[in-house]
């Protein structure tokens, strides 16, 4: 009997603990809802449509290129590049890197774009794998292809890009990426606003169910299918929340390696991306912090939400498992690498603030989540749990859960109304209730997945598979 | 203790997150009345702009336009708005006779004369609204009006007024305009240009009269003289060549090198091929490579060994200057500007030679 009631006492403590993690975990996405409901709306009156058309008509916009990685992409590059191609924006050049395919890569684009080769002229700032062949296109000159040896790793494929191009700031995107037709003109302007800009990360939408013609989107809907459907909230409240928070902060520890914008001499500074990376995006931009702050210089890494990138998520519960577990696995490995910047007053806010919150939150979260889940579920089998606490823990992981991803979801539709139909709008809010039964344990296993991965050093970069945008 | 200490938490929590319930649930009937309301509106706009539709759109027809001009004069007070928007609307992709239909329909609806007091509302984006609309219809009798919003406190107002004065196309607002050329915002600055290029040559005299009041402003004004595009300012161009202040030098050169040379400014880019500044000798070598003069190929060639701004226009002149050009590229293979020669002979073998800007 008495030892019935110490464990019973135990899980009730081990339950107050994980309660008042939640608790925390969810003010804290509360707090960031309230933050970027106020820079939202501070940024909507910022930049008005004749602004824009300034800056396209302006000699003193800056070039751009755009760099992308391209590894056994037959089927979608030619159409990946005419839609980059016709991108709205005065001065850019599209340097595509054939990253060793093992498929037609090369020949698709070499037919679409009568390629011939040139002439290696520019420097090797960044080690690479050998570079084969530089290609250009005598009918579109702003077009350059790399044909490389396979690197292993996406970061060494844009690294090759990057040696290549030839513009003060760099974009880059993922081959599956679609871009918004003005997405280069509004990622473009902290650049323009404020020089201390080092990076700029653009929105990552979801493309699935969209109308996709020529390269664009031109209708934005609701997924079909439900798995995407629940990603649709998350990204929702990973960037319209977390993102404008952490940006307004200036302690943005993350660009999706799907859309972001560079100054070139910066990422030679630091090195390029770190091919031995798994979270090569979030490293990154963890290396340009600590590199700025260790050398004092004053900078800003900027997210905003205009410039969108559309992205196809995975459909199917394996190839979702597999990019979590990628996830999982790539922040770990991040926040092992950049251990010193956890906690340290040195490394300011990104030391004080983002550091410890992906450590804490998003590195341990579910870890903490799923032994809370666990315990409550086997002490209640055995009755050793205390029923008000399990009430609690009802309330602060999944009614509070439950509220922060309805806020997300006004955010959007109080300031981007990308969703149009009130029945998306409905269907939405619906999502954002449901996902905390069953979505959110499942994500949860496969980060657990990641961290066990982790552990054991297992792993390595597997795509995720996908079924590939049905381009008009 | 446990048990307190839940309590406690669960006094706090609760209320909280009720607080916060009500709170969203308030704002998603908000969000959702929002979607319906605006859904009403739209389709009222959809119904009431294609009632009008045959009557906009048989402005377009010379025969048709005044029964069109007077149906359109009889439109009602409520459905002005949307029509003056859809009149708006068709302006952004339409120029000529239609214009001056459009012009004639808005004054009699009465549009003209609200678009005028607009520009003097309390509201910003009225002003601005007002600005672009009369800068749409080119209406002349607002140039005033305009001029008056070039220094409004709110830079949207003063983009429109001179995005509409640039296309009113009016003498009276050239000098407001050049003045412009100051604003605080360099937007504004591109803003100005593309206005005053749409003056073309009328534009030079005032020009010319602002650097001669303003000598700060030389090495702006010869920018823009390129921009504006006349060759009625290849003298005072030619004179700048030989300024004291190397911006303005690089600067009457970029604008010569836009507008062509003549045998006189050839001369001139040659000398100052061998300037001190590395800006003036690259805008030199751009010069004299859109010369398209062949005798000017060994001078380019000796510059493919200057510093590399120079040597990048040296080497494109030389790509577009036939054998001569080629020739010089041959030599320079085995110097120091090898990759650059390598790489204009490469665009010469695959490409047809083109003019670089």
């Amino acid at each position: 009997m008495a030892m019935r009631e110490v464990l019973s006492h135990a899980i009730a403590v081990f339950d107050v603990g994980v309660i008042l993690y939640f608790i925390a975990l969810n003010t804290l996405y509360l707090t960031f809802t309230a933050i970027a409901f106020f820079e939202l709306r501070r940024r909507r009156k910022r930049w008005t449509p004749r602004e824009i058309s300034g800056i396209m008509q302006s000699p003193a916009t800056p070039p751009i290129s755009i760099v992308l990685g391209a590894f056994n992409e037959q089927l979608t590059v030619v159409a990946s590049v005419r839609s980059l191609l016709a991108l709205n924006y005065p001065a850019f050049e599209v340097v595509v890197v054939n990253d060793g395919s093992a498929d037609n890569t090369l020949a698709a684009l070499q037919d679409a774009y009568g390629l011939v080769e040139a002439p290696l002229t520019h420097a090797h700032a960044i080690p690479t794998q050998r570079v084969r062949g530089v290609y250009r296109s005598p009918t579109t000159p702003d077009l350059v292809v790399i044909d490389k040896v396979n690197g292993g790793s996406k970061a060494d494929a844009i690294n090759a890009g990057l040696n290549a191009a030839k513009h003060p700031l760099v974009c880059v995107i993922d081959a599956d990426s679609l871009l918004d037709n003005d997405a280069l003109v509004r990622v473009v302007l902290p650049f323009i606003e404020d020089a201390r800009t080092v990076a700029v990360g653009g929105m990552v939408r979801v493309a699935n169910g969209c109308t996709i013609e020529g390269g664009r989107v031109t209708e934005v809907r609701l997924p079909r299918n439900w798995l995407a459907r629940f990603q649709v909230v998350e990204y929702l409240r990973a960037f319209l929340a977390g993102r404008v928070a952490h940006s307004a902060l200036n302690a943005l520890l993350i660009i999706s390696g799907g859309f972001g914008l560079f100054r070139r001499d910066v990422l030679l500074e630091v090195g390029g991306f770190a091919a031995d990376s798994i979270g090569e995006d979030m490293e990154l931009v963890a290396r340009i912090h600590r590199h700025c702050l260790e050398q004092r210089r004053p900078y800003r890494i900027v997210f905003l939400t205009d410039p969108v990138c559309w992205t196809e998520v995975p459909e199917s519960a394996r190839g979702l498992a597999l990019q979590r577990n990628r996830w999982h696995r790539g922040t770990l490995d991040v926040l092992r690498r950049h251990a010193v910047m956890i906690g340290n007053p040195k490394y300011k806010r990104v030391g004080l603030l983002a550091s410890p919150y992906y450590a804490l939150f998003e590195a341990f979260g579910p870890v903490v989540e799923g032994l809370g889940y666990a315990v409550t579920i086997v002490g209640a089998c055995f009755g050793l749990i205390n029923w008000p606490i399990a009430k609690l823990m009802f309330l602060a992981a999944l009614v509070y859960g439950i509220l922060i991803s309805v806020g997300a979801v006004l955010l959007e539709d109080v300031f981007f109304r990308r969703y149009r139909r009130l029945g998306d709008l409905l269907q939405l809010l619906l999502f954002g209730v449901v996902e905390n039964f069953g979505y959110r344990q499942l994500t949860m296993w496969w980060r657990i997945r990641g961290w066990v991965d982790f552990l054991r050093n297992k792993g390595g970069w597997t795509p995720t598979p996908r079924k590939g945008f049905a381009r008009a | 203790m446990i048990d307190a200490f839940v309590a406690g938490i669960e006094a706090l929590l609760v209320p909280a997150l009720v607080t916060t319930g009500v709170f969203l649930a308030l704002a998603v009937i908000a969000v959702v009345g929002g979607h319906l309301v605006r859904d009403a509106r739209a389709r009222r706009r959809r119904r009431i702009a294609l009632t009008y539709r045959p009557h906009i759109d048989a402005l377009f027809d010379r025969e048709q336009a005044p029964k069109a001009i007077k149906a359109l004069a009889a439109v009602p007070d409520e459905h002005r708005d949307i029509v003056a928007g859809e009149l708006l609307a068709l302006l952004r992709v339409t120029a000529g006779a239609a214009v001056a239909n459009v012009r004639k329909a808005a004054h009699a609806m009465g549009l003209a004369d609200r678009w005028k007091r607009a520009l003097e509302s309390r509201w910003w984006w009225r002003r601005a609204e007002g600005a672009y609309a009369l800068g749409c219809i080119v209406e002349k009798s607002a140039v005033l009006g305009l001029v008056g919003r070039l220094d409004d406190r709110h830079e949207e107002v003063r983009a429109a007024a001179v995005e509409a004065l640039g296309r009113l196309g009016d003498p009276r607002a050239l000098a407001p305009l050049v003045e412009g050329l100051w604003d605080d915002s360099g937007l504004q600055h591109t803003r100005v240009v593309l206005a005053l290029r749409e003056f073309g040559a009328t534009a030079v005299e005032p020009l010319l009269s602002h650097e001669r009041r303003h000598h700060a402003a030389t090495a702006i004004i010869a920018d823009l003289l390129g921009a504006v595009g006349e060759t009625s300012a290849l003298d005072p161009l030619t004179e700048w060549c030989s300024d004291k202040d190397p911006e303005v030098r690089a600067a009457a050169l970029r604008a010569l090198g836009t507008l062509g040379t003549c045998d006189r400014t050839y001369y001139y880019a040659l000398r100052a091929l061998g300037d001190e500044s590395v800006d003036v000798r690259a805008a030199a070598a751009r010069a004299l490579a859109r010369s398209r003069r062949r005798e000017a190929a060994p001078y380019l060639g000796k510059a493919l060994h200057d510093e590399w701004e120079v040597a990048v226009e040296s080497a494109h002149g030389l790509r577009d200057l036939g054998e001569e050009g080629r020739e010089e590229l041959d030599r320079a293979r085995t110097a120091a500007a090898r990759a650059l020669a390598r790489q204009m002979i490469w665009e010469l073998e695959r490409r047809p030679a083109r003019s670089h800007g």
